[in-house]
């Protein structure tokens, strides 16, 4: 019987390692209850909800920008695009990029990346005709 | 008690790496299923658009003239409405997958 027990405990170890094994990235985004004693941190289950809801008021910004098209708009979707971008582009890094320096390097080139996009689109809104108009205009080709 | 999760995961990993294992063939072996094509489509289209947000964006941080002046040189290429067409469908195309199928992911 102690066998037996011992058999079951020693098969749940391996299992529990070997969903952990499914994520290509070590710690990050992992759920799960908060254990006593140790420092539980929401961070990665807030990120998933900011996540969602800056899709949400992306997908919300495509009619605006068609009804309702200035700067407004404008800054909200370079701001929204921008954010959604970096989010979903962060994701694929966590996926695809292992090892604590190529992880560190990439992350960086994407804050630069982000930023420098972000800063192009309010610079096209506030020199330029802006994003809506410019899709007008495009689309009117 | 014992380790967390992150303790845990990280040990792992050590001793993953640690023993040069061969990968698992996984995309070349498995059957191509609609729930995987449609996943990595939307991270596909995701990423083509990402980076056509940012080129554009670069765009108008680097050249000197404005969209309009731009826009009217392609206007005077006069290309032929089937190539116009197109253009407006490659551009349409990603955009439309990934945000229809986003909603999917919402709901």
């Amino acid at each position: 019987v102690p066998a037996v027990v011992l058999g079951s405990a020693l098969l749940r170890r391996p299992a529990a390692l070997g969903a952990a094994a499914t994520r290509c990235a070590p710690a990050r985004d992992s759920h799960g209850p908060p254990r006593q004693g140790h420092g539980s941190s929401k961070a990665a289950s807030l990120h998933w909800t900011g996540e969602r809801a800056v899709s949400v008021l992306l997908l919300g910004l495509l009619p605006a920008a068609y009804l309702c098209p200035g700067p407004a708009v404008d800054y909200s979707l370079a701001a929204a695009l921008t954010l959604h971008g970096h989010w979903g582009l962060g994701q694929v890094i966590t996926d695809y990029v292992h090892g604590d320096t190529p992880i560190k390097v990439a992350n960086t080139g994407l804050y630069i990346l982000s930023a420098l996009t972000f800063a192009g689109l309010c610079h096209f809104n506030y020199q330029d005709v802006g994003i809506c108009k410019a899709v007008a205009m495009l689309w009117s080709l | 008690m014992g380790s967390t999760a992150r303790e845990e995961m990280s040990r792992f990993w050590e001793k993953n790496s640690r023993s040069n294992r061969p990968l698992s063939p996984h995309v070349t072996i498995y059957k191509w299923s609609l729930p995987m094509a449609m996943s990595i489509t939307h991270r596909g289209t995701g990423i083509a658009l990402s980076l056509g947000v940012s080129l554009f964006s670069l765009g108008a941080l680097l050249l000197p003239e404005h969209f309009p002046h731009y826009l009217a040189q392609v206007r005077a290429l006069s290309l032929g409405p089937v190539l116009i067409f197109l253009a407006k469908f490659s551009l349409a195309v990603p955009f439309s997958y990934h945000t229809w199928n986003g909603i999917r992911h919402l709901v």
